[in-house]
């Protein structure tokens, strides 16, 4: 995660609001019951974040940028089935905080985490492989 | 990209209801494939995943009421509440078809020079 995240917005703020609620262990009771996994945030179900997998057909040497990530998903489960590198962005340090902890457990040395407002990414041209991008601001 | 969007070829007045019972904070000028084409990329697939977030919303207002007491507890009433109302409104946009979830697949690309492909 970056030493120096941007100030939030009020939208921003708005989010990591929802997003301490989102952490709670009943709501993970919740998600787990209808999508079939603690982690999601959004309506991405374990069976579509498993088509989405396929289609990518990433491999260990590809980077996948999932740009809205939350608490880390989709990209997640792409890159523990994959094999793939992976740099989950969002700006809510609420989300950003449990996807950081969860990464480093089902991804490991694969993933990062990094603050960052979409328009404008630490990134290169080429330097990702495919980019993720699922139920955000919603 | 999977987005939550509002359905094709609706009036002026269905628009701006989809607007009002769909996520906040979203509007776009086109439907998601078209924005994706818009910004060069070449459509793979394209899916409408509609038929998964109705039954999606319908599990979690239906978890959102029998772990009521939990969630309240946990999170606050009017967190609680915020949830519920959001759950019950994007439920009443997918019943009556102006709201709707699309899965888009899009890759670049690839060109053709002659050095090969890039």
């Amino acid at each position: 995660m970056t030493e120096d995240p941007p100030p939030p917005s009020a939208t921003t703020r708005s989010y990591e609001e929802k997003y301490e609620a989102f952490n709670s262990r009943e709501a993970g009771d919740a998600r787990v019951a209808a999508l079939g996994s603690d982690l999601p945030n959004g309506y991405t179900t374990l069976e579509q974040a498993s088509r989405i997998c396929e289609a990518l057909e990433l491999g260990p040497e590809d980077l996948l940028l999932d740009l809205g990530a939350g608490r880390g998903w989709p990209g997640s489960l792409i890159a523990e089935r994959s094999g793939c590198r992976l740099l989950s962005a969002d700006l809510p340090l609420t989300a950003l905080r449990p996807a950081q902890e969860g990464l480093a457990r089902s991804v490991g040395a694969r993933a990062s985490v990094i603050c960052a407002d979409g328009r404008r990414l630490p990134l290169g041209d080429g330097e990702c492989d495919a980019v993720c991008h699922a139920d955000v601001l919603c | 990209v999977i987005v939550i969007e509002a359905a094709g070829g609706l009036t002026d007045e269905a628009e701006r209801l989809a607007a009002q019972l769909g996520p906040s904070r979203v509007g776009a000028d086109a439907p998601l494939v078209e924005l994706v084409r818009q910004v060069g990329l070449s459509v793979v697939n394209v899916e409408d995943v509609t038929g998964d977030f109705r039954k999606t919303l319908a599990s979690m207002s239906q978890l959102l009421d029998t772990r009521s007491a939990a969630l309240r507890s946990a999170e606050g009433s009017d967190a609680y509440e915020a949830e519920r109302d959001k759950k019950a409104r994007m439920s009443e946009g997918v019943a009556c078809g102006i709201l709707r979830r699309t899965l888009v697949v899009a890759e670049k690309p690839y060109l053709h020079t002659s050095a090969g492909v890039t």
